[in-house]
């Protein structure tokens, strides 16, 4: 296609614009009933500045976001079956911080680049290194702190292999404790 | 069929659940996922 209809093209890869630089990735492993207990321990004790939470399906991006308003936090969602014009409106007012948490499944094509974003959790994990990338990773401009939280069930075991080794990057178990100056930006007060 | 039990197990239960009001225990979970372990048998499976 390219040769019959581009005269010289001049050829990049955007895919090498997103980078996982800056962004501290961690594994918890749960079973599926374990999640939406996790998904609440971690809103508790994680500093989130703002968060999205992926799932796999629409349908569990509209169970999730149920979910957690029933935990008593505010979120919204987005998911691909709704309008466009809806799914512009709710991230125009997450992005305006109107609401910290937003579940959503994989519209993304550029990465996220909302910077007060410092939080991402797979709640599903992805099966594709594209999808995980598209996801966690931030474009250059954007490239600042951030940490990812991945719930893995023992069915994600060959996914999470296989997206380690084509990223070349490395999801470690979440420690007991995350150093706050992986993902929380320095206010006044600290300087 | 087997989505619909995922999301049973998964969002089935209330979210007033009681264990809800302990922490999540990350360190025994993690426990039960030998990694390494697991990775090396996925080598062995695809040499």
């Amino acid at each position: 296609f390219m040769e019959k209809h581009l005269k010289e093209p001049y050829e990049i890869n955007l895919m090498e614009e997103l980078t996982l630089k800056g962004v501290t990735q961690y594994y918890a492993f749960v079973q599926e009933r374990q999640k939406v207990h996790c998904l609440n321990t971690l809103f508790s004790k994680l500093q989130i500045n703002q968060s999205i939470i992926f799932c796999n399906s629409t349908q569990r991006v509209e169970l999730l976001a149920k979910k957690i308003t029933e935990l008593g936090y505010c979120c919204y969602y987005i998911h691909a079956k709704m309008a466009q014009a809806h799914r512009n409106r709710v991230f125009h007012d997450f992005r305006n911080g109107l609401c910290r948490n937003l579940v959503c499944s994989d519209l993304f094509t550029r990465g996220i680049d909302v910077q007060a974003v410092n939080v991402v959790i797979n709640f599903d994990f992805p099966k594709m290194a594209e999808t995980y990338l598209h996801r966690i990773g931030r474009s250059g401009r954007f490239g600042h702190l951030g940490i990812a939280i991945n719930l893995i069930t023992f069915d994600d075991r060959f996914a999470l292999h296989r997206i380690e080794q084509e990223l070349g990057t490395e999801i470690k178990p979440i420690p007991k404790v995350i150093d706050p100056a992986l993902y929380v930006a320095k206010t006044l007060d600290d300087c | 069929q087997r989505w619909q039990a995922r999301d049973e197990a998964c969002f089935g239960s209330p979210a007033n659940d009681q264990e809800f009001d302990e922490e999540f225990d990350f360190e025994k979970n993690l426990a039960l996922f030998d990694k390494q372990a697991v990775y090396d048998e996925i080598a062995v499976q695809r040499p």
